[in-house]
């Protein structure tokens, strides 16, 4: 059942600076790029803004000063995936402690992220970035913790890589139809398959790409969001999740992780049902995420996302069409978009029902699932729609 | 347990492993390690095994915790074979550097994670029993994991 919150907050503007391998940008200077866009695309000044929500590269003080905002009451500065900064504007707003949430997240390629990355001494002086790397290599958190579990869903289910393989094409071939995606070079079954092993059994092409860009998201109420140049998208339910056991090396299963708190819990607070997503986002930062999230969200049984995909694939477009109208991640993911931690996927949640994206299947879709977050410390679920 | 001690007395574990992220929390397994004994912390009021180690029983949340030496045994529950990391003596991530979360038989869902060693360095497989062997990086002894045909005393991995 719906809560009282339900719909009476809203996203009233976002903004997508560009993505690519090397802005030759700050990052402070990145984040300023996409509130900028924000506040100009939901067509208010910035003396409008008196809360700010962050995602620890670039401290809220910073940006407001960048900015220039006269003043705020609210702030906060969350770790990623970037679902926390729209639901603790959602929970502010909502409670008064500000009226009017800029909510940003920038992605500054970190020196772990490649070689060339590492040859760069702005890099390599940034110290807040989160790839420090892990000192010792029996470690099984992070990455070697997806890839890990990743293997033992192919065991348990007696499933292939394909499974993973459809996450990454579908992601890819939206992707070129997307003009602010990265990576658009089309992609095959086959190249996937051959593409370079990094952790077993995640090749490169199931991790998502480190790139310079960022995004930023205005929240006000409902009602305000009425008055303001888009047409709001409002929050219609929400749950973040997160399971007793929650690191990579001891978590109990799969069928023990936030994915299954946030989803449950999100459908009882709402009103809609699956039968209602127009447009479904999961988080695919590793593909394995994405593909649970089939599962965990409700489309399908345990293990069954590979037969899912399979029968909802569209051969001749290589991508998922489920019931021949509702896309999956059709800016393409953080696989091909760009690794945004998740905010590419709230930009692409807004912009598609606006009306206002690349890719589109259905004619006007109200309904949009974003899924985010992994298996360990990190889920949430949210529903957004429209408001006519 | 480690109330009694000074921090400078760990003195030659912070020299042993300088890359480690040692805090109060983990620093008398880490001291075991340089004596060839593998640890986890157990509960004196649940009786309990834990990990990663803790001041408190995650279950119990008594304080009253001790370090207990483990078999090393278990069954292969995850595996991975990484083509990248943190470079150190003795890891080919071109050959890829395999790596075992291995469900401890002291207790379901107790696992630690290491090195698979096998003399034709061929993949684990979920599920194969393993003991406990100690390879030497960097001069340290760092637990690992090897195939067994011991089964004995194993729980039930595969769910």
């Amino acid at each position: 059942m719906a809560q009282p919150i339900a719909d009476r907050v809203a996203i009233a503007g976002a903004f997508g600076a560009p993505y690519s391998r090397d802005r030759k940008r700050s990052a402070l200077a990145m984040a300023t790029e996409a509130a900028i866009g924000a506040l100009d695309d939901a067509g208010i000044s910035r003396d409008q803004v008196d809360g700010l929500a962050g995602s620890l590269l670039i401290p809220p003080s910073e940006l407001q000063f960048a900015l220039g905002i006269p003043q705020i009451t609210w702030w906060n500065n969350h770790r990623i995936p970037f679902y926390h900064q729209i639901l603790e504007a959602m929970n502010a707003v909502w409670a008064g402690a500000a009226s009017t949430v800029l909510c940003y997240h920038v992605t500054y390629r970190a020196t772990g992220a490649s070689a060339t990355a590492a040859k760069d001494p702005f890099r390599t002086r940034f110290g807040a970035g989160s790839a420090a790397p892990n000192a010792n290599p029996d470690s099984g958190k992070n990455q070697v913790g997806y890839s890990a579990w990743a293997g033992r869903y192919l065991h348990d289910y007696g499933v292939d890589r394909t499974t993973f393989g459809m996450i990454a094409v579908n992601g890819r071939s939206n992707a070129v139809g997307n003009h602010h995606a990265v990576m658009r070079t089309p992609l095959t079954m086959d190249d996937y398959l051959g593409a370079r092993m990094i952790r077993q059994p995640l090749t490169i092409l199931d991790m998502d790409l480190p790139v310079d860009g960022a995004d930023a998201f205005i929240v006000t109420t409902a009602e305000r969001a009425r008055d303001m140049r888009q047409r709001p998208v409002s929050i219609h339910a929400s749950s973040m999740g997160q399971a007793r056991v929650n690191n990579e090396e001891q978590l109990l299963d799969l069928d023990h992780t936030g994915q299954q708190i946030a989803a449950k819990t999100m459908w009882e607070r709402s009103d809609l049902t699956l039968d209602d997503v127009d447009v479904f986002l999961p988080y695919d930062g590793f593909s394995i995420i994405a593909a649970r999230w089939f599962e965990s969200i409700g489309y399908c049984g345990y293990g069954e996302a590979h037969d899912f995909m399979k029968r909802h694939w569209n051969e001749e477009r290589r991508r998922i069409e489920i019931d021949g109208r509702i896309l999956v991640n059709p800016h393409g993911g953080s696989l091909s978009d760009g690794g945004t931690q998740g905010s590419g996927h709230f930009r692409e949640a807004i912009l598609q029902l606006r009306g206002q994206a690349d890719n589109t299947l259905h004619s006007s879709p109200s309904t949009a699932l974003v899924t985010s977050g992994g298996f360990f410390f990190n889920s949430a679920a949210v529903l957004l729609r429209n408001s006519d | 347990m480690t109330d009694e001690r000074d921090a400078v007395s760990y003195n030659d574990v912070f020299t042993a492993f300088p890359n480690v992220p040692l805090t109060w929390d983990n620093v008398d397994i880490y001291e075991q390690r340089l004596h060839r004994r593998l640890c986890v912390k157990r509960c004196r009021e649940c009786a309990l095994l834990h990990q990663p180690p803790r001041s408190y029983c995650p279950h119990c949340l008594s304080p009253r915790l001790e370090l207990t030496e483990v078999s090393g045994r278990g069954e292969v529950a995850l595996f991975t074979r990484l083509h990248t990391g943190a470079p150190a003596e003795g890891i080919d991530y071109v050959t890829g550097h395999p790596v075992v979360f291995v469900e401890l038989r002291e207790q379901a869902g107790l696992r630690l994670t290491g090195q698979f060693v096998t003399p034709d360095g061929r993949d684990a497989t979920i599920g194969e029993p393993v003991e406990l062997v100690w390879i030497v990086r960097n001069g340290q002894p760092v637990p690992a994991f090897a195939p067994t045909a011991d089964r004995s005393g194993h729980g039930s991995t595969n769910r």
